[in-house]
């Protein structure tokens, strides 16, 4: 599995690197679920596959009391909110296929993507130009 | 059984017992240093990571930060290494060996992603760890 997951890795730090020279575009768009509060989300294609990453917050609620008392190392108030990070296949009608494990790298590709899609570069070269 | 043997059994099981009580307390303080620091350790090394991504975009451009960064990298890695298990130090020396050999190779790009990617790799390897220890307390 340790090795299975150092793949998903390796696949997530070659997508960051793609998306970084340019040849992974990325576009925003919408994406409204009602389970979870979606803060920003992208899609691509590369070869023929098509792939949604976004970023979102849910809700966690309290363990029941069996669980908690046995399991939960959580001592905070609950529910609260927790932020994370989903990369997935999707199909043409943007359907879930299937999600990649979480992987921290998914934090640097969201940076990544969200660097290309507001054209930081081009901004800051135009900011440069102008006299 | 004699006064003597007894004596000397008392003593094997005292010494038994001894040994045992170390390694317990030698468990309790792992499990609490390693709660208490790695998850700050490993927020430390997700953000310099972060920033070696972002400086291999610009790698000639960027040689200072990328060589500040990984040094900083370093730093944190060494301080992970007294906190976690014999299987997890032989992954944090596999990343500081991919450190050592950009810094003695052509300190190109490529080698420069195969630390990040080494990194991202233990990063996981940790965060997993730390799941585990949530199960086994």
């Amino acid at each position: 599995m340790t090795e299975k997951k150092d793949k998903f890795v390796e696949a997530v730090t070659k997508l960051i690197k793609l998306t970084q020279e340019g040849k992974m575009k990325w576009s925003s768009v919408n994406l409204v679920r009602h389970d979870i509060k979606v803060e920003s989300a992208f899609i691509t294609k590369y070869k023929d596959r098509s792939m949604r990453l976004y970023k979102y917050v849910h809700e966690v609620q309290a363990p029941t009391p069996y669980v908690s008392g046995i399991f939960s190392t959580y001592k905070g108030e609950y529910p609260y909110w927790e932020t994370s990070i989903t990369l997935e296949f999707i199909d043409s009608n943007e359907l879930s296929l299937w999600k990649f494990p979480y992987t921290s790298a998914l934090i640097d590709l969201l940076q990544a993507v969200q660097y290309q899609v507001a054209e930081v570069d081009e901004f800051l070269d135009d900011i440069m130009a102008e006299k | 059984m004699g006064i003597t043997n007894i004596g000397s059994v008392a003593s094997i099981l005292g010494l038994v017992l001894t040994i045992l009580i170390f390694l317990s307390l030698r468990k309790i303080r792992r499990f609490y240093v390693f709660t208490a620091r790695v998850p700050e350790l490993l927020d430390k090394l997700t953000k310099h990571a972060g920033k070696i991504s972002e400086y291999q975009k610009e790698f000639s451009n960027s040689q200072q930060e990328i060589e500040l960064e990984l040094s900083k990298a370093e730093v944190v890695l060494k301080s992970l290494k007294k906190k976690v298990s014999r299987q997890t130090k032989s992954s944090i020396n596999n990343v500081l060996k991919t450190v050592k050999t950009y810094y003695n190779s052509i300190s190109d790009s490529k080698s420069l992603w195969e630390v990040y990617v080494k990194i991202q790799i233990l990063i996981d390897e940790i965060k997993e760890l730390q799941l585990d220890i949530k199960w086994e307390r």
